[in-house]
């Protein structure tokens, strides 16, 4: 009997295949450039010739535009996810596709929203890294950090580039690993991004290399940093070991209204491979990402994933774990304030022998916020002698808020075990009544339930990162009582 | 559209079956208005249950048709014997008792038709009006077109009634004919009522079935509902049971889906007045190569009410079961509890279980919360029973029964008990049978 599947996987399928018949592999002439119009007359929306565009002004390979041509045939195709938050206001239509991806100018520090400057005030980031962060400037103090630590990572052979760069210098190595994981045909916003993909960091950690240094992309150069299309391509050789962190805990302010990366992380035999990311986007941010890793024999592919801010939020990063007794766990928080909808989750899929994942959630929403889990743990036939633990646990601060938890556990496997679990309430009034009893005002209390409540996260993350996080979620509980 | 020539083809003998039982206008204008739609309407979707294919709207035309008792030989209906009783095998009456003293008190338990006849204006106000509208879906407009069985079930207000009310619906498989059954069951305020339902099958002809329950509980009722589903595996189902409770009324449902062909189980209970209760408790045991997906819904409307799942399964040979539990509070039903539990032993490598656990949660002054498992079967119980010189196979079983037994528990009917006990018992030795 044939198995249950989703009208998008059987969409997708059907879509993928009337896009192969096209044969836009074949016969492609470059020369047809000469006919395009100016690259800045492209105006709003995307087309084949934005595409052509975008590819001709990085002077990329033919293989790498007809990759994206295809992508965006099938992105115009595809349909809408039809799940989770609404996304009807997103207008496809009207985006500056091109002119993101190669415009170097810098929004001037005047434009900067109030409440964003106030934040920064706040959390005391300082001057240099408020206009990197405003998208104001490029330039960020940690230059000399960086080539230190590039001459580091050099030494041991580790690449850290940008992706842009690294199609030019590393062509084998790129193309032998990218897409593999995310195929274009994977969902809209994957094709998309396959179409107009610009930036992200490109990583490759040779085999038995270990460093203990992470990788952050904050310390990153490039010129065209802050892409609404990054695409990030990780690859952990065997026996190698790596953590990366992206992102910021101070607001990320961006103009544009949509970001849709592509990120894929290739964990090898016996390979480590941390991923931390701490997205806060300012509140007119769609944040709709695809991120998958793939584990091997033995390895270990952990996501560390905080969402704070955006408008909407889509984002559910997986792990397949395709080698015998691979791990993947997923450790993420996700806050939703005032027009916040926070659809993440993860997917774990079993798909070898004694594999085992774990997922905690935690999550809060306020302010008529909404936060939602939505998560699938999968056992392939293959898959004896696995396991997977999943734990979600939702605060809902007032009664204008909500959440949904929304989990899949799909088993085609009887020699597995799974574990779920998941709690949705207010805030103790236990705790609550205790603490006040020792002279604590209501609002501090809650606070330091809310720290508690997501410390495992906070005590994962880089120090910096968990003291600027903390401060954080400190400022976003204020005005939440009395 | 294919189904649009079915509806003309089937109008006049839809028409000519109300009439030949005699049916008032509203049931037969009903009838032909869901003739005319059901093709147009959505089939209700389900979370990871994909069912479009299933022969569930290709209508066999509506017949009167009469069913021979004695095709009910197989079956031992002895156990039938409880003071208050409904047997119908296909469209037709085999028994129907109710205590003398229970319809003194304006206690109403008769099959469907009847029902109709004698209380039209009863039947006529709840009838597909309040637990579940005809024109939701599909499958609920083409049951109000087809219905050719059920039965109906008044409890009036302060009556509390001890004994069980007990009823076996037989699909008639022996022929080609659809088995669209509607059980409604009202109790009335400040009522208590113990209802059981069996449904089987007689003969291996594939026949859909569409069955659907509604049950009304108004303020302060009490309802224990029990039901034990076994249709054949030559049979498509779609059994649903829809509950709607007002203020501080409750209901507690135990189900077996015990089921051997593909089925879809579509629980729902809204808890529309204040501190309604609903308890839902199902078993599952999927065998051979059938998909049972079984839904099951509760929405917390009102304050402080209560919606608890509990949902055992097991599964063996090829078959599938997806279980999905979805606790719904909405807006302004503050002190409200959602916590649901599912639990799934996986007894083959070629089958596949689902376990989606889903929370929607609208309101923050509430309590909710979900588990879900996965898993083989205890392998220290095993031990422990092995050790003690049982055989492999009945050590599976025995702790199988145990971890079906918090629903076996909840069905009040010792025979029903036994009975389902016994089908359990006969899925299980089927299934390890070929393991």
């Amino acid at each position: 009997m044939p198995m249950p599947e989703t009208e998008n996987t059987k969409n997708n399928v059907s879509i993928a295949s009337s896009v192969d018949e096209l044969g836009l592999d074949k016969d492609y002439d470059f020369g047809f450039h000469d006919d395009v119009k100016p690259v800045f007359s492209t105006g709003h929306g995307l087309t084949e010739d934005v595409v052509r565009a975008i590819s001709k002004e990085k002077g990329e390979p033919k293989w790498m535009l007809d990759f994206r041509l295809k992508a965006y045939k099938l992105y115009k195709k595809m349909p809408m996810p039809k799940f989770g938050p609404d996304l009807s206001d997103l207008d496809l239509d009207n985006m500056l596709y091109y002119q993101k991806a190669t415009d170097k100018k810098y929004r001037d520090w005047e434009d900067v929203p109030d409440e964003i400057k106030e934040t920064f005030d706040r959390l005391g980031v300082p001057e240099a890294e408020r206009k990197y962060l405003a998208g104001s400037s490029a330039q960020y103090e940690s230059e000399v950090v960086y080539h230190n630590m590039r001459d580091e990572f050099n030494k041991l052979g580790i690449i850290f580039t940008d992706t842009d760069t690294a199609l030019k210098e590393y062509p084998e190595l790129f193309r032998k690993w990218f897409s593999k994981l995310v195929k274009p045909g994977d969902n809209k916003f994957a094709a998309l991004n396959s179409a107009v993909w610009s930036g992200g960091s490109f990583i490759y950690v040779p085999k038995g290399v270990k460093t203990d240094i992470p990788i952050q992309s904050y310390f990153r150069l490039n010129a065209e940093n802050s892409g609404q299309f990054e695409r990030t391509l990780i690859i952990v050789d065997e026996g190698a070991s790596i953590q990366y962190v992206e992102g910021c805990t101070a607001p990320n302010y961006s103009s544009d209204s949509l970001h849709a990366a592509v990120v894929e992380v290739f964990a090898q035999k016996d390979a480590y491979v941390r991923y931390t990311t701490i997205q806060n986007w300012s509140n007119n941010v769609y944040s709709l990402e695809t991120k998958r890793a793939q584990a091997m024999d033995d390895a270990t592919v952990e996501w560390v994933d905080g969402n704070l801010g955006s408008k909407i939020t889509m984002k559910y990063p997986s792990v397949y774990l395709d080698g015998e007794g691979s791990t993947g766990t997923m450790l993420s928080i996700a806050v939703a304030g005032n027009n916040v909808d926070q659809d993440a989750g993860a997917r774990m899929i079993h798909n070898a022998k004694n594999t085992s994942s774990s997922i905690v959630s935690k999550s809060i929403s306020k302010d008529g916020g909404a936060v939602d889990y939505r998560g699938t743990v999968r056992f392939g036939r293959h898959s004896d002698g696995s396991k997977a633990h999943i734990e979600c646990d939702t605060i809902i601060m007032d009664e204008k808020s909500s959440s949904d938890t929304v989990p899949y556990n799909e088993i085609l496997n009887g020699n597995v075990s799974m574990e779920h679990e998941a709690k949705v309430s207010k805030i103790s009034e236990a705790q609550l009544y205790y603490l006040m009893s020792r002279g604590i005002s209501e609002a501090k209390a809650t606070e330091m339930i809310i720290m508690g409540f997501v410390e495992p996260f906070t005590k994962e993350l880089p120090m910096e990162y968990a003291v600027e996080l903390n401060r954080l979620i400190g400022y976003e509980m204020e005005g939440t009582v009395g | 559209m294919e189904t649009t020539k079915a509806e003309i083809e089937l109008k006049p003998a839809v028409s000519a079956f109300s009439a030949a039982h005699d049916e008032p206008a509203w049931l037969r204008d009903l009838r032909l208005k869901m003739l005319e739609q059901y093709p147009k309407l959505a089939l209700p979707k389900f979370d990871k249950i994909s069912y479009k294919k299933w022969p569930l709207t290709a209508a066999t035309k509506p017949v009167v048709q009469e069913s021979a008792a004695s095709a009910l030989a197989d079956l031992s209906l002895d156990r039938a014997n409880a003071k208050n009783v409904l047997v119908m095998l296909g469209q037709t009456v085999i028994k129907a008792k109710l205590d003398p003293e229970l319809a003194a008190k304006g206690v109403i338990f008769t099959d469907i038709f009847t029902a109709v006849r004698e209380h039209p204006e009863l039947v006529k106000r709840y009838f597909m009006t309040t637990a579940v509208k005809a024109d939701a879906n599909r499958l609920t407009a083409f049951h109000a077109a087809f219905l050719n069985g059920g039965a109906f079930l008044y409890v009036p207000k302060n009556v509390v009634i001890k004994d069980a009310i007990q009823s076996y619906y037989i699909q008639d498989s022996t022929r080609d004919q659809d088995f669209v059954h509607h059980v409604l069951v009202v109790a009335d305020e400040n009522s208590e009522v113990t209802y059981s339902e069996n449904y089987a099958t007689v003969g291996d002809k594939p026949n859909l079935a569409n069955v659907i329950a509604e049950v009304i509980g108004k303020a302060n009722s009490h309802i224990h509902f029990s039901a034990v589903d076994q249709l054949a595996q030559n049979t498509t189902g779609y059994v649903s049971r829809q509950g709607r409770l007002a203020e501080d009324a409750r209901v507690d449902w135990a189900v077996g889906a015990m089921n051997d062909g593909h089925a879809i189980v579509d629980f729902n209970t809204d808890l529309i007045g204040r501190g309604s209760h609903a308890e839902v408790k199902v078993v599952a045991v999927t065998t051979g190569e059938q998909l049972q997906g079984i839904n099951t819904h509760v929405t917390n409307i009102g304050k402080h009410t209560i919606g608890h799942i509990l949902q055992h399964g097991v599964i063996l040979e090829n078959s599938a079961l997806i279980f999905n539990g979805v606790g719904h509070i909405v807006k302004g039903a503050q002190g409200s509890d959602a916590q649901q539990e599912s639990r799934v032993l996986m007894l083959s490598t070629h089958a596949r279980g689902d376990a989606n656990p889903i929370l929607l949660i609208d309101e923050n002054d509430v309590t909710a919360g979900h588990a879900a498992s996965v898993g083989r079967v205890d392998e220290s119980q095993m031990y422990y029973l092995m050790s003690r010189g049982i055989d492999k196979k009945m050590a599976e079983r025995l702790v199988i029964r145990g971890f079906l037994g918090n629903v076996l528990t909840e069905i009040p009917a010792k025979e029903v008990r036994q009975q389902l006990t016994a089908t359990i018992e006969r899925k299980l030795e089927n299934g390890q049978k070929s393991e």
